[in-house]
């Protein structure tokens, strides 16, 4: 390095490697010091270039800081207090490495000046985040975890493949800098691909429900924050005014809502509902001005809040009473009444309510693609945001918390609100929603760029109550169309999935009937003559070898056992045998 | 916390009824009071526009995501173990 330049990242990084040896009373607030560290450093970094390293002939920047860089980095250091003191209570070291290890990923793609390092910290945010799927140990999280990890191999090599042909195309640049979206080449699709797959958008998009809702309860917290928010960064930083994005963006905040909708487990709800919130700032990439940027970015910021709430609001439920299925909760806000009042104000903030954070932030990128003329896009983000409400502020608190109690009676007895850290977390979270909401410099000022917007018009507080209001009504009289059952949705993933289990199909039966085809023709054409011909020398060996050899060693053997019972050890038969021998033989040469 | 959900629920009609007349003001507000000269589109001028806008969108979205899921995308849990 040039000079000394603490990355936020390493802080997150060391500070894993050493957990495990922090024991007894020390650990909690080791555990709550490491990831204020990486906030006060975060605050503390100076506009520039810093982390320079020499690597070959590449100059590799870890630390670009600017407008964008900074609301980003400050947003996922301070997610990552709050999602470490929700789970102050893990006591497995491991899960709180691995989600450190997730956020310095995320960190380092932030503050990175160029592709070598993008790459080297996306590939650690997707290898360290599959742990938090794997920890969840449920009878899924193995295999879901592997899909995940495929699926963002998939978008590696997309992103590889792209900065690879850029960097030959461009005679050696490897600086990550904004791409020429007016007139884009292959490299440019390439890159785009591998981010828009941790951006989650259609087609790539089954990962982040499937993933999401296995995750263990704090691992979720974290994911949900993280990987597609990153995303958002880098394609706000290269993809700024890349068109395909507006349509793409809107058509995700509406899928999402739509497998909302007939969605039965609370934690893939929200999973969903991210995916359309992501779809907004998509579309606010897609549109490029400073408007939509800044819509996006907000949004970006607001929705790591309310959804790590969101989060850790199902969470709570699971982790109380064992499951986060609609049609087996109901009526818990009499045991869960603080988790009832965080998700709460988690589900307005997400439906853009008045006060609360969404309602700041999202309608920027809106009236920036009424700005752009983008009426349609623009018209499709204001249906989801009704769809966001029916879902977010409607279906999971009517259901989980209102409703009919189809609790069992002991998972309503185990039902209470979580541990104070957990509880503590949610706290932070919900005034952050609020603060944003109601004192819109806080987010406004530190937005890239010099922002001119005031949602608090009459007209905007009108269109959104009218909105809300409305939607609220078409739930209570179409409610009996939004009953949970005990269903799962199939997606996209299913083509994958059933290409997996079609690959084992081909290989159990097709590749193995080969398999045992060849097996057998060896056997018939190789093995059985090889074994003939052995069994011939077998029998050669056996009666013509070592038959002579044989022969002669009984031969010797039996004319031995003559000679022995000849000399029994008598000396009168010793002289008789002699002098019949000496006689023989002088009558042989008298005569013969 | 509890009490107030409790003295809401059991005065559901009453609280049912004062939430649709407070959205049937803001309807009026919005169709008549409020300024409309920053609308982006003209459709946006015609009076209870997002009233309708949020319940025909609101409608289709449950009603179509029902029907998309009845045609074979919501399916049994175990559908992956076989």
């Amino acid at each position: 390095m040039n000079n000394f330049w603490m990355h936020p990242a390493l802080i997150l990084i060391i500070g894993g490697l050493v957990l495990p040896l922090m024991k007894g009373p020390i650990r909690k607030p080791f555990l709550m010091i490491v990831p204020l560290l990486t906030f006060l450093n975060v605050l503390a970094l100076d506009e520039g270039v810093h982390g320079v390293v020499q690597f070959i002939d590449w100059h590799l920047v870890f630390g670009r800081v600017d407008n964008l860089s900074q609301i980003f980095g400050y947003i996922m250091s301070l997610m990552c207090i709050i999602g470490t003191l929700f789970a102050l209570n893990v006591e497995e070291d491991a899960q709180h490495i691995a989600a450190w290890f997730y956020v310095a990923g995320s960190l380092g793609v932030i503050f990175c000046g160029d592709y070598v390092v993008l790459f080297l910290f996306w590939e650690l945010m997707a290898f360290a985040s599959v742990f938090l799927v794997w920890f969840r140990r449920g009878p899924q999280s193995l295999a879901t975890g592997y899909r995940y990890l495929l699926v963002h191999t998939l978008g590696g090599l997309f992103l590889l493949a792209g900065f690879v042909l850029r960097y030959y195309n461009t005679g050696g640049d490897i600086s990550f800098v904004p791409l020429g979206v007016d007139t884009p080449n292959l490299a440019t699709y390439l890159i785009l691909m591998g981010f828009i797959v941790n951006a989650a958008v259609p087609p790539f998009h089954s990962w982040l429900p499937d993933a999401y809702a296995e995750a263990s309860v704090a691992g979720a917290v974290f994911m949900c924050a993280f990987t597609t928010k990153t995303a958002i960064y880098v394609l706000a930083r290269g993809f700024a005014g890349m068109d395909i994005l507006i349509p793409l963006g809107a058509v995700m905040a509406l899928y999402g809502v739509v497998y909302g909708v007939i969605e039965n487990d609370g934690r893939r709800i929200f999973a969903w509902d991210t995916v359309s919130q992501v779809g907004y700032m998509v579309v606010g990439v897609g549109i490029g001005s400073n408007l939509a940027i800044n819509g996006a970015c907000a949004h970006a910021f607001a929705h790591i809040l309310y959804n790590g709430l969101l989060f850790m609001g199902t969470g709570s439920v699971l982790y109380m009473t064992g499951t986060c299925k609609l049609n087996e909760l109901g009526g818990l806000y009499r045991k869960m009444p603080r988790t009832f009042l965080f998700t709460m104000i988690g589900g307005l903030s997400i439906a853009g309510f008045p006060l609360f954070s969404g309602f700041v932030s999202k309608s920027m990128i809106i009236s920036a693609g009424f700005e752009s003329h983008q009426t349609l896009a623009a018209f499709a983000l204001l249906l989801a945001s009704g769809g966001t409400f029916l879902l977010a502020g409607l279906k999971v608190p009517y259901f989980i918390w209102f409703g009919k109690n189809n609790c069992s009676s002991e998972r309503w007895e185990k039902a209470a609100d979580p541990p104070w850290n957990m509880q503590a977390a949610m706290a932070i979270a919900s005034v952050m929603c609020a603060f944003i909401g109601c004192y819109t410099a806080y987010l406004y000022n530190m937005l890239p760029f010099p922002v001119d917007y005031h949602p608090y018009s009459a007209y905007h507080l009108s269109e959104t109550f009218q909105i809300i209001g409305t939607c609220g009504i078409m739930f209570f009289v179409l409610k009996r169309f939004m009953e949970p059952t005990a269903t799962i949705s199939l997606d996209l993933d299913w083509f994958y999935r059933m290409a997996g289990r079609g690959f084992m199909w081909i290989d159990s039966r097709i590749f193995q009937f080969i398999d045992t085809c060849v097996g057998e023709i060896y056997r018939y054409i190789g093995l059985f003559p090889l074994m003939t011909i052995s069994r011939f020398w077998s029998w050669f060996d056996w009666n013509a070898i070592d038959g002579v050899v044989d022969g002669t060693a009984r031969s010797v053997r039996s004319i031995g056992g003559v000679v022995r019972k000849v000399q029994a050890g008598n000396l009168q038969y010793n002289i008789f045998f002699a002098a019949t021998f000496v006689a023989g033989a002088v009558l042989i040469f008298v005569f013969v | 916390m509890i009490s107030l959900i409790e003295f809401f629920r059991e005065r559901l009609k009453g609280t049912i009824i004062a939430c649709l007349v407070l959205i049937g003001i803001i309807a009026l507000w919005g169709a008549f009071m409020v300024d409309t000269s920053h609308a982006h589109t003209k459709m946006e001028k015609i009076p209870f526009f997002w009233s309708f806008f949020g319940l025909i969108g609101g409608a289709l979205l449950i009603l179509l995501s029902r029907f998309f899921g009845r045609l074979g995308i919501m399916t049994r849990e175990d559908y992956y173990d076989e």
